[in-house]
């Protein structure tokens, strides 16, 4: 092989390894700039929602760990305990057991309850008192109307799940 | 202008046309190339006695047509095969049938014995002629008309090293621009690959802290997107598990956007829909109501309006809650 020749083949072979290494850098480049769409859309969720995002983490923690204490209890027992306290044993006029579900992790037992004849602060007040007892509840759907006897009165209809 | 190189006795003598001077005769060849300018032309004059000669008389036609022909007209009037050989003439006088000239003819192989040692030190030869000798006095009328009439008597494919030479330039240079674009590429990209993975590293370094905070004492997932994207739906599931309707925080927004004229007669929730239906004085206190809802739920929709008996307007609002 001549001079030439070589310095032809040792040209073209630099020229064809720095072609390489800008194919290899531009598929980097955009290797990383897919991750870093990728990265910013978590960061913007987790930045953007933090303080919800904790919150959600310890709200869940602190009530996986009531489950422990809800397998223990009865609901019926007391829903009917936590009306009388309130002097609604009167209005507590339906709890009905309708179905339970299991994800594998929980047990969820639903139940319709059906409170007429209560005012707004008695409403609430229960309601409030129901989802702070021993039983761990999740409320599914919420009905309140005013009643027709009485327009200051409200007859509720609740569709909970007791969770253990 | 151009160097000419003389071969006087197996040294050779250079006179320059441009400067119009001689340098010292170089001892042998190799000393010679190592003074000679690469970018000027070299013209060689060489013995005559490397030459063979022969009179003839030749058609009158231009100089160039002439050469042509030459090695037709010659066959056979030298030892050697027109084809081993390289012509040129000098015209001496005009005949009866073309010019009378006096032809020179060089063996290729003599001629490449002398050219070889310029072309491969990557010199310019333009021309390779006889030295002037008293015994073409019988022909040439002197000196100086003989070098004017510039014999060459190079083998086509020996000349041209300059224009080699400029279209490797023109080559180079389109390589040297090539490889610089080519840097410049890989300068820039290198710099953007850098500054991605800057920010990325930053961007990971705060999902880390924020994701410690979140699940403390879990390792961070090898692969920062879909790793941590299926911790989160995990925890808004688990959340989901146990969160149901926010009963009292649905009622304390409908209760902090109601204003006065509206009564809500009912409120079924389900999921994160919650549907009022009431009454109001008017329309109006109906918006108004419907505007203060927006401030507390992420959508809220007016599903219906009526007019009741009384004249009130009776409604139906759906409100979605935030997330």
């Amino acid at each position: 092989m001549n001079k030439e020749k070589k310095k032809l083949f040792v040209s073209a072979g630099i020229f064809a390894l720095l072609f390489v290494a800008v194919l290899v850098l531009q598929a980097s480049v955009n290797n990383a700039q897919k991750r870093l769409v990728l990265m910013e859309s978590v960061y913007a969720e987790m930045s953007g929602n933090r303080a919800g995002l904790i919150s959600m983490s310890e709200e869940t923690k602190a009530l996986k760990a009531r489950t422990v204490e809800s397998k223990n209890r009865n609901f019926v027992s007391e829903m009917e305990k936590t009306a009388a306290e309130f002097g609604l044993s009167k209005g507590l006029k339906k709890i009905n057991f309708i179905t339970h579900r299991e994800d594998g992790r929980f047990r969820a037992d639903d139940y319709e309850l059906k409170i007429e004849g209560v005012d707004i602060n008695m409403a609430v007040n229960f309601i409030f008192r129901i989802s702070n007892t021993g039983v761990l509840l999740k409320v599914r759907k919420c009905s309140m109307a005013v009643s027709f006897e009485d327009p200051s009165l409200l007859n509720i209809s609740l569709l909970v799940s007791h969770i253990t | 202008m151009a160097l000419c190189l003389y071969e006087e006795s197996g040294r050779f003598r250079v006179y320059d046309e441009e400067a119009k001077r001689s340098s010292p005769a170089a001892e042998n060849i190799e000393d010679l190339l190592k003074v000679l300018d690469r970018n000027r032309d070299l013209r060689l004059y060489i013995g005559i006695d490397a030459f063979s000669l022969r009179k003839t008389v030749l058609p009158a036609l231009d100089r160039d047509k002439m050469k042509e022909i030459l090695p037709f007209e010659m066959e056979g009037l030298f030892l050697s095969p027109s084809s081993a050989l390289v012509f040129d003439f000098y015209p001496i006088r005009p005949a009866e049938k073309g010019t009378e000239c006096l032809v020179f003819a060089l063996k290729k192989e003599t001629a490449e014995k002398y050219i070889a040692p310029f072309v491969k030190a990557g010199l310019n030869i333009v021309s390779l002629s006889p030295l002037w000798d008293d015994k073409l006095s019988d022909s040439v009328a002197d000196e100086g008309i003989f070098y004017k009439t510039a014999l060459n008597l190079v083998p086509a494919g020996l000349t041209g090293e300059k224009k080699k030479k400029k279209a490797m330039d023109v080559y180079q240079t389109a390589f040297i621009y090539a490889i610089a674009v080519l840097l410049v590429f890989i300068s820039g990209l290198s710099f953007r690959y850098y500054l991605i993975l800057k920010k990325e590293a930053g961007m990971k370094k705060e999902v880390s802290a924020v994701y410690a905070s979140l699940f403390p004492g879990q390792k961070m997932p090898q692969d920062l997107y879909y790793g941590v994207q299926s911790k989160l739906v995990e925890l808004k599931q688990n959340y989901r598990v146990f969160k149901g309707i926010e009963v009292l925080g649905i009622l304390k927004s409908v209760s902090e956007s109601s204003r006065e004229g509206v009564r809500v007669k009912e409120i079924n929730m389900d999921g994160n829909k919650a549907t009022l239906k009431g009454e109001s004085s008017d329309y109006a206190a109906v918006e108004q109501f419907r505007n203060n809802l927006k401030k507390s739920f992420s959508d809220v929709q007016l599903l219906e309006t009526k007019n009741m008996p009384d004249g009130k307007s009776g409604f139906a609002i759906e409100v979605t809650v935030n997330e």
